[in-house]
């Protein structure tokens, strides 16, 4: 036994932390260890704050405090536009662009048999029926560019595609602010292919 | 492409070997179980990053060592370069003149290699998976694209296999989902795969003459595991093609939960005078043919990078006859740096110039 018990057991909560292994976890735990009893009382309470006080919009599936969500109930934004994203994260990611008015929709996963998770794991049905009880006009799949994102973005397209709602994909491109020659070749190429005429 | 000196630290049996390589021939020669094979190896690892033999990079560190580390001076058309790698800690780090490499991408293409071993006869009597494994080695070291789309493909192909076995509400659709994923990937493969062999077909012939010096004749036809037509093969006929066959299976495939489109049951076959080598072919023209191929390939290279790769031959220069090695050596005259393992002593002409080098317990008397 390397360390006192509930020093082990610290350790072994931090480490079922995404990205933490066991060297991180142990400096995390030593650092709250030396840390004031109020500091570490205080990180705690906002553990169980968030947990308690946040859940899932009942609307768009994103986190908030308040349901339905601050964008979701926002009279400013369009309704009938929805982007539909993988995770939160995506979400903060969007807004950052300042560049879309409309609401969100989170799948919370994509389709990835290999890991179980099939339409049903994820708000497909939801976003579904949201569409057929909503005056939806616009769909834009914004699910990451990997092969399971592109899947549950075609798959939602296929079952969206009878209820005469606009579906768009997010495009591939090659990154603003870079030289040419930094994009790699499979990007650069998606980008050729995907190109637009201007003038 | 040459290798001017090789330096190896702790990588399998050498603790600390400093060589400068002539830039026609090298003869590495030794008794069994020296090292001959293990330099070989070092110097294959530079083209990859990977070992073809061991799984793991830790294997290749020495007994009760932490660390392995290869510095090579490589000469190339556009200049000299220093590649060095060090492994420690399950961690691999590539530098080229001091410089650090993060992508994969811009570590292909710096040394270009091409190994052939005893076991390289799987290519004439083996299985398809060898010859696949064939092409997707040797076209992924010259395009990182097909590199990228052979990965993507064989992650949707897993995702489809895994859907096919599981109970699903919407099965057909989801299959599908992964269906058009598959044919914009595995279209691409398909594409690659038949301009090589095409090419390929079109060297071998030739090479195969000068090497045998017979008059057989030696062609590769590509086997798509969908039909194509040859003279039609772009991009968007292929498709069309691979659409028609995932439709055509699309019931079976459901059924027996399995997929049977696509690249991953691709294959390739030898015919000698219109036979099927595998079948009709004797152990010496299997073994021919695959010489011819390895040689068919170095020169594909050549055309396609324009600058020759390093061939590596392991223990395979000595089951050659006499005619074959003076035939194969007179095809590589001075222009292809060579490394030959052989624990037998060899006979080669008088007028030949090399370098040899004696392989013992992990050191090196030149």
């Amino acid at each position: 036994m390397y360390y006192a018990e509930p020093v082990a057991k610290l350790i072994n909560e931090l480490t079922k932390l995404p990205g933490i292994g066991p060297k991180t976890a142990q400096r995390l735990a030593f650092h709250l260890l030396r840390a004031s009893k109020e500091e570490v009382t205080k990180l705690a309470s906002a553990l169980l704050e968030a947990k308690d006080k946040v859940t899932y919009c009942s609307i768009c599936y994103n986190l908030t405090d308040t349901d339905p969500c601050r964008i979701c109930s926002n009279p400013g934004r369009d309704q009938s536009t929805i982007c539909v994203v993988g995770d939160p994260k995506s979400v903060v990611a969007m807004e950052r662009t300042k560049e879309f008015s409309g609401v969100y929709h989170v799948l919370h996963g994509n389709l990835s048999p290999i890991e179980g998770i099939g339409p049903d794991q994820i708000k497909v049905k939801e976003l579904l029926k949201r569409i057929q009880e909503n005056e939806i006009t616009e769909l834009i799949l914004a699910t990451d560019p990997n092969v399971e994102g592109e899947a549950t973005a075609m798959y939602i397209a296929k079952l969206v595609k009878p209820l005469g709602v606009k579906v768009s994909r997010i495009a591939h491109g090659v990154p603003v602010g870079g030289d040419l020659e930094y994009a790699d070749e499979v990007t650069l190429a998606k980008a050729l292919i995907n190109r637009r005429e201007i003038g | 492409m040459e290798i001017r000196y090789l330096h190896l630290n702790n990588f399998r049996n050498y603790r600390d070997l400093n060589i400068s390589f002539y830039s026609g021939l090298n003869l590495i020669t030794g008794e069994n179980a020296q090292g001959k094979t293990n330099l070989l190896e070092a110097i294959n690892y530079l083209s990859l990053v990977r070992s073809h033999r061991a799984a793991k990079d830790s294997e290749l560190i020495k007994w009760k060592e932490e660390f392995f580390n290869i510095r090579a001076k490589i000469n190339k058309n556009n200049g000299d370069l220093d590649l060095f790698i060090t492994y420690k800690d399950r961690k691999k780090n590539v530098y080229i003149n001091n410089n650090k490499i993060t992508k994969f991408a811009d570590l292909l293409g710096i040394v270009n290699t091409i190994i052939f071993t005893p076991e390289d006869l799987v290519l004439a009597k083996g299985s398809p998976f060898f010859r696949r494994r064939f092409l997707d080695q040797f076209i992924s070291q010259i395009d990182y694209k097909y590199f990228y789309f052979l990965q993507n493909y064989h992650r949707i192909l897993k995702q489809k296999n895994n859907s096919l076995k599981q109970n699903l509400d919407q099965k057909r659709q989801i299959i599908e989902v992964w269906n058009e994923q598959l044919k914009e990937s595995g279209s691409q493969l398909i594409l690659k795969r038949w301009k090589v062999l095409s090419r390929l077909n079109e060297i071998i012939g030739p090479i195969h003459h000068q090497i045998s010096g017979k008059r057989e004749k030696v062609e590769i036809i590509y086997q798509p595991s969908i039909n194509i037509k040859e003279e039609e093969a772009d991009l968007n006929y292929i498709k069309g093609r691979y659409c028609y066959f995932l439709n055509k299976y699309a019931k079976l495939e459901l059924e027996r939960k399995i997929s049977f489109v696509g690249p991953h049951r691709d294959d390739f076959i030898f015919l000698i005078d219109g036979m099927d080598l595998k079948t009709f072919g004797s152990q010496g023209q299997q073994r021919t043919a695959v010489l011819s191929l390895k040689i068919a390939q170095l020169e594909l290279m050549k055309e396609l990078t324009e600058e020759y790769p390093l061939l590596l031959m392991d223990d395979v220069f000595s089951e050659l006859d006499e005619t074959r090695r003076k035939n194969l050596l007179l095809h590589l005259k001075e222009k292809v740096q060579t490394f030959i393992t052989t624990s037998q002593p060899i006979q080669l002409g008088d007028n030949l110039f090399y370098k040899e080098f004696i392989v013992k317990q992990g050191k090196i008397l030149e």
